[in-house]
């Protein structure tokens, strides 16, 4: 579900685990849920 | 520091993509490795960034003391952004050394003062490839990689864009992947 992309750029950039949760993980969950969520309404 | 690339080889797939390469990446030198795609320059990048392992030879790490790992500002092919942040953050975020208001800053520089706090999936290819090349610049780090940086950036912008890279660059040394090697008449072009 998350972009592995991204998250070789945060090792590469050894981001603290904090930070990749708020800005990689959690962005990309709540991206995810959005276009379920979309998916469905337009149903 | 000294990054030493000794006698690498790398296949995938059955297909060698370095062939016993080697090259020594030394402080306050910049390096633009060339050649064909597929001749292995992204290949490269990641055995010394640590993201691959080669087949045979070794990367290592020289220098005055033991250095565990390469701190170092990179940019990738793609931009490798978050879509929904907007660039401040996705420069600011990668390190707790640096503030935002310095981050934009530095990419008001480049890029219209309005634009830095909207999501960048609204900015072009160019912008979000300048917002990459700012976030390598702008943590601190010992050695600056860049695979293909100013592909889709206007001529006039990339040149801009290699004086703010090379004053960021500081002592360490600056490497730069390229098909194309106009511009970068001060570095040691080195082709594979």
């Amino acid at each position: 579900m998350v972009d592995r992309k991204l998250l070789e750029m945060a090792k590469v950039y050894r981001m603290p685990t904090d930070s990749v949760i708020r800005y990689i993980y959690i962005p990309e969950i709540i991206s995810f849920f959005r276009k379920k969520l979309g998916k469905r309404s337009d149903n | 520091m000294i990054i030493e690339v000794k006698d690498v080889s790398k296949s995938y797939n059955g297909k060698k993509v370095l062939d016993n390469f080697s090259l020594n990446i030394e402080d306050e030198h910049s390096y633009v490795i060339t050649g064909d795609r597929g001749c292995g320059k992204t290949t490269l990048m990641r055995l010394i960034l640590g993201l691959e392992k080669p087949d045979e030879g070794h990367v290592g790490l020289l220098g005055d003391y033991k250095y565990p790992y390469i701190n170092a500002g990179v940019v990738f092919q793609e931009d490798r952004l978050v879509d929904g942040l907007d660039a401040v953050t996705n420069v600011a975020m990668v390190s707790k050394k640096i503030f935002r208001e310095t981050v934009a800053e530095e990419l008001i520089k480049f890029l219209p003062k309005e634009l830095i706090n909207v999501p960048v999936r609204k900015l072009s290819v160019a912008q979000r490839k300048i917002v990459a090349i700012v976030r390598a610049c702008c943590i601190p780090s010992d050695v600056l990689i860049m695979d293909e940086p100013f592909t889709c950036v206007d001529s006039d912008t990339k040149k801009k864009l290699i004086s703010f890279i090379r004053e960021k660059q500081g002592k360490g040394p600056l490497v730069i992947m390229a098909d194309n090697v106009e511009g970068f008449d001060f570095a040691r072009i080195i082709k594979m």
